[in-house]
């Protein structure tokens, strides 16, 4: 599940300046060694309950000012991977509204697969599965499958899959996905308030 | 003309009495917890012997210890094994921090500054206090003292005064009073022989010079070199180096020496650069009578913070550590107590607003009681925070330093809520070892170091287990991947892998055998589910030729690509 959240967090992080990574839940922790220069401007929060969790995605969604001033400058970038296991949909759309209200956070959720029924508010929802070997893979692949996304027909469901692209033979030292096959031609999501389950 | 009068105050033990104090101040907040569990382990170790090292090369040398090690004949500059040989029982060790001493012994100054005398100097020469090879430590404190000794009655009171403060405080602690700084000095350290006593110098030029006359030749400060040339002649006094002709000292011994005996005679003016401590920022609002209201003393405090900010900008620094003290009528109706919140935040900052939003849940959770009589705010530490319109800075022009900025808001925001030790960043740490490579650190603690350079891209997991998880594993061969394995209660067919790599252990570090003496063989595997783990077996170590190797290898699951 992190490893996703940690690929996609990369795109994000490409386009330039470098905005902040928060880590909340000790769940979604990557090992800090694959984020690479990432480190320098990531923060990890170790919320001690699931209240205390959603305040905190919260709050790093709507660009860290508490009680929130009007005219209060949000974060720039801000990047929020959290563990959000046990939301529920008043939850989601919280935190969907608290990333609408803030300016450019986009917030990577992740879900335990048992959770995939629950309904939730978040802009798209993917599932994530790790996908088995195939002769030519020296990289750990997963599928991607797109279940819902605003704007797009119900039943219509797309699936990629991705490559972990680190190390042996890539030159670059941060992670990236690389898409390898079936429709897809980009990267994972990067709405805002987009929820990876898995 | 009345002559000056300077008082200069010794401090021989200051790095171990600062440690003690702090061993003692620990011990008491943990005492409350456990006070009578284990008394006799706290009285053992507060007789355990003090060392303060300081590392050159590779080597620990005690920089300063405890007066009982020195009876026992530890001295600075020896190793700590010596040491720790000589003394034969338990040592508590810590790092000498000069630094740290420096700033501290300039705190004491600022102290005696306010209670004393305006004019207070960290002792500016103090060339016998070498600790190291070059580290030149201050070990004491001087005080202009004209005229100040009439608010004690008497110079004499005033130095004794100061010195039982000391005592009180755990400083061991000499004085010496004289007409000059080198009279003064000399005074402090070889006109006393017992800690806490004074000794007093004459005013009168022929008094004053019979009483340096009888001390050594050290007392006149000046290079260990030029000590050593005066006393490998016989010249043990300074009475012995004044019977010499003037003219031909500075030739043989360097004009340091005719120089210091001036200054401590008092023909050659020496001056000191007063230390002038801030004084704390305090703002304070005291209520027409106690105040029970809620509204009304968020209103004052959000009022006091605007106040601060207003004075944090002429300073150009914001808070780095705010005290808010809400004075509440005692329980009974009669006296005050003082209610103490204290904020702590990751980046220096003065905006109100910010300020406010992290004071605002204490203040709600406050207990009101009778009612509040006054509220002070105290910032504590300051940092330097440049001038700039932050309040206002438009989107455009907000460049990395203004999110930076935000980004400390955040953590400050969360901190607040949560807790130091739950909000952290993570820092890269230059070892090949893999619970080594990256450690997290509270995020409070601010930037610091830069991480140290990374490593050579191989591959990891993206998730590393705190403590390898072992496993179950076939291979078909010693040196060969597994091919089932059984973790977490499944049994996993591996369809891949990769490796093995070599990893050893740091066993240079190994303090005791077992913990860092290690190698292993790391494998990338993939089970068929399509589930990538990072296992390794156990390397036996010494496996020479003779001894069969361990009947099974240990397996272990170290880390996922979640």
């Amino acid at each position: 599940v992190s490893i996703l959240a940690a690929l996609a967090l990369r795109a994000a992080g490409a386009d330039g300046a470098a905005p902040l990574l928060v880590w909340i839940g000790r769940r979604v922790w990557p090992w800090p060694v694959v984020l690479g220069r990432a480190v320098e401007h990531s923060l990890f929060v170790d919320p001690p309950d699931t209240g205390a969790r959603l305040w905190a995605i919260d709050q790093c969604l709507r660009g860290g000012v508490a009680g929130g001033g009007a005219g209060s400058g949000g974060l720039v970038g801000v990047v929020v991977v959290a563990d959000a296991s046990g939301l529920d949909m008043a939850g989601s759309r919280r935190l969907q509204l608290a990333a609408e209200s803030g300016r450019g956070a986009i917030g990577l959720l992740a879900r335990p697969p048992r959770e995939r029924g629950v309904i939730s508010a978040a802009e798209s929802r993917w599932w994530v599965a790790p996908q088995a070997m195939e002769d030519s893979t020296r990289q750990p692949r997963w599928r991607l499958e797109l279940l819902r996304c605003k704007g797009m027909p119900m039943a219509q469901s797309r699936a990629w899959i991705v490559e972990w692209m680190q190390g042996e033979g890539h030159e670059e030292q941060t992670p990236a996905l690389r898409a390898v096959a079936d429709v897809a031609d980009r990267p994972p999501p990067e709405a805002p308030g987009a929820q990876a389950t898995g | 003309m009345k002559s000056r009068r300077l008082l200069c105050v010794q401090l021989p033990m200051w790095p171990i009495d600062r440690l003690r104090r702090r061993l003692e101040r620990k011990r008491r907040d943990e005492g409350g917890a456990m006070r009578s569990t284990d008394c006799a382990s706290e009285q053992a170790q507060s007789v355990a012997r003090l060392f303060l090292i300081s590392t050159r090369g590779n080597v620990q040398h005690v920089a300063a210890c405890c007066r009982a090690s020195q009876q026992a004949g530890v001295r600075a500059g020896m190793t700590l094994a010596q040491g720790r040989a000589l003394v034969g029982s338990a040592v508590h060790v810590e790092e000498f921090d000069p630094a740290a001493e420096r700033a501290a012994i300039k705190r004491l100054a600022g102290w005696a500054s306010l209670r004393y005398s305006p004019l207070v100097s960290v002792d500016p020469c103090s060339l016998h206090n070498r600790i190291g090879a070059e580290e030149l430590l201050p070990d004491g404190i001087v005080l202009d003292i004209t005229g100040c000794e009439r608010l004690f009655g008497g110079e004499e009171r005033l130095a004794r005064h100061m010195v039982q403060a000391l005592g009180g405080a755990g400083f061991e602690a000499r004085a010496g009073i004289g007409p000059t700084m080198g009279a003064a000095w000399a005074a402090a350290r070889f006109g006393t022989r017992e800690p806490g006593e004074l000794c007093i110098l004459s005013s009168e030029f022929h008094a004053l010079r019979r009483q340096l006359e009888a001390m050594p030749v050290r007392a006149l400060r000046i290079e260990p070199s030029t000590e050593q040339s005066l006393v490998e002649l016989g010249l043990e006094t300074i009475g012995h180096v004044l019977s010499l002709p003037r003219a031909t000292l500075p030739s043989r011994f360097g004009s340091l020496l005719v120089r210091r005996i001036d200054q401590a005679l008092g023909s050659a003016i020496e001056t000191f650069e007063p230390v002038r401590p801030r004084p704390l920022l305090r703002l304070e609002r005291l209520f027409d009578g106690p105040t029970p209201q809620q509204e009304a003393i968020e209103s004052a405090t959000r009022e006091l913070l605007v106040d601060l900010s207003r004075e944090l900008l002429k300073r150009e620094s914001g808070v780095r550590v705010l005290e808010a003290q809400f004075e509440r009528i005692g329980r009974n109706g009669r006296g005050t107590e003082v209610l103490r919140e204290r904020l702590t935040l990751s980046a220096p900052s003065r905006a109100a607003r910010h300020l406010w939003s992290l004071l605002r849940p204490r203040v709600e959770k406050l207990h009101l009681g009778y009612g509040i009589e006054s509220i002070a705010l105290v910032a504590l530490r300051l940092g330097r925070l440049r001038h700039r319109q932050q309040e206002y800075v438009e989107e455009r022009h907000q460049g990395n330093e203004a999110s930076r900025h935000e980004a400390g808001e955040l953590i400050d925001t969360l901190v607040n809520r949560l807790g130091p030790e739950r909000v952290l960043r993570g820092e890269l740490v230059e070892s090949h070892v893999p619970q080594r490579a990256a450690r997290f650190v509270p995020a409070l603690e601010g930037p610091g170091r830069r991480s140290a350079p990374l490593m050579a891209p191989e591959l990891r997991p993206t998730v590393l287990f705190d403590h390898p998880e072992p496993a179950e594993a076939i291979a078909m061969g010693p040196d060969r991947p597994p091919r089932l394995l059984r973790w977490r209660g499944r049994e996993r067919r591996i369809v891949a892998s990769f490796g093995p790599e070599r990893i050893a252990g740091e066993w240079w570090r190994a303090s005791s055998l077992s913990s860092d003496a290690w190698e292993r063989d790391y494998f990338r595997v993939c089970d068929e589910g399509g589930r990538w783990l990072w296992v390794y077996r156990e390397v036996p170590l010494f496996c020479v030729q003779d001894v069969p190797r361990a009947a099974a290898p240990r397996w272990f699951v170290h880390g996922v690509w979640a």
